[in-house]
């Protein structure tokens, strides 16, 4: 499988790392020169283009048309919903958007009703797991 | 009309302040307060302080019954989003954004949000400037791909035929005025020295149209 990783943050990282190791083809697009060769130091090899992701013609460059994946994961919602914006013209990708205000979900799920963006807020998941455990104890 | 302006930049500001002396109810959304003193003592609308594409920001803004949005941060992305959320979430009609990217700015067209792009505008009105054109820019399609153009015919174009002076798939001209009347161009319409015509023109016949009605002008040559 083919991954387009739009971010190289802590998660953009290691989350290219892990699926490295699990044998899949990576590209990282990473804006700051000094955090993608951290990162291709680390595991020496070349995997990252230095560019905004949210230009089309940086996301040509790291091989959109052909991925299989894209992932929008800076720390940005906007940038990440332009990611997806992109990546739904120019490639049948899944794409899987990293999204800090959850009220802004409804919005990358309008994209593409068909091939809906996966949408993770890690906001929303905090709160779900503790209205379970204030359910849970309210319970006991 | 109650119109909605999230930033208030050069550009935000000013907009408000033209809308505002026009009669409209206008209200203006900037996440740095000092922003606002752009607005000036004479604004009478509203302002509030928060990001626009933040769901509650826009809700607290009035944006469920604004009859405009208009996205004018200086991040094209962020005004991307904030469009999409006026559009899909308070389902406001009338929605423009600057973008200043003219390849996103034509991705973007087919949300159903119209976009501004003043990188192309602007480099549209220099390279005018530059050529001391003898035309009007009216109105430029896909982000200046083709451009409509009018200009004056001169005494040497005069009694010439539109067929003459037109390129094929490069220059068109669309409608001649002679005096108040206006007509559709035809191949034989014969022109006559100040009659208007009005021409869709390819971005690679730009100088070439500037030289037909430029260089043989008397006119202009002596001014």
């Amino acid at each position: 499988m083919f991954v387009l990783i739009v971010g190289g943050g802590k998660v953009g990282s290691y989350l290219t790392r892990a699926l490295l190791a699990q044998g899949h083809e990576v590209v990282m697009v990473e804006q700051q020169e000094r955090k993608a060769r951290m990162l291709e130091q680390l595991i020496e090899q070349r995997v990252t283009v230095i560019g905004d992701g949210c230009d089309p013609l940086v996301l040509d460059e790291a091989g959109v048309a052909r991925a299989d994946v894209v992932v929008a994961d800076t720390g940005d919602d906007e940038d990440n919903l332009v990611v997806c914006l992109i990546a739904k013209k120019k490639s049948k990708a899944r794409c899987i958007a990293r999204v800090n205000n959850p009220a802004n979900k409804m919005i990358f799920e309008s994209l593409d009703r068909e091939n809906p963006v996966t949408v993770i807020s890690s906001t929303e998941i905090i709160l779900d797991v503790l209205s379970k455990s204030i359910t849970a104890s309210a319970s006991t | 009309m109650r119109y909605l302006i999230v930033g208030c930049g050069r550009v935000g500001s000013t907009l408000a302040k033209l809308l505002d002396a026009d009669g409209h109810q206008v209200i203006v959304v900037d996440e740095n307060p000092g922003a606002f003193k752009r607005l000036g003592q004479k604004f009478k609308g509203h302002v509030v302080v928060g990001t626009g594409i933040d769901y509650d920001v826009l809700k607290r803004s009035g944006a469920a019954t604004a009859d405009g949005f208009i996205a004018v941060t200086n991040g094209d992305n962020r005004n991307v989003m904030a469009a999409l959320i006026a559009q899909r979430m308070f389902d406001i009609k009338k929605i423009v954004a600057r973008i200043y990217d003219p390849t996103r700015g034509l991705m973007y067209r087919d949300l159903g949000i119209e976009t501004v792009c003043p990188t192309t505008v602007g480099a549209k009105l220099i390279r005018d400037m530059l050529m001391e054109a003898p035309w009007d820019t009216l109105q430029s399609f896909d982000f200046g791909k083709v451009t409509s153009l009018t200009a004056t015919v001169r005494a040497s174009e005069s009694g010439k035929r539109v067929s003459e002076l037109e390129r094929p798939g490069r220059i068109r001209i669309a409608a001649v005025r002679t005096g108040k009347t206006v007509r559709v161009a035809a191949d034989d319409t014969i022109l006559s020295e100040g009659d208007e015509i009005n021409a869709i023109v390819a971005p690679d016949a730009i100088s070439e149209f500037a030289q037909m009605f430029q260089t043989a002008s008397p006119a202009r040559m002596s001014a």
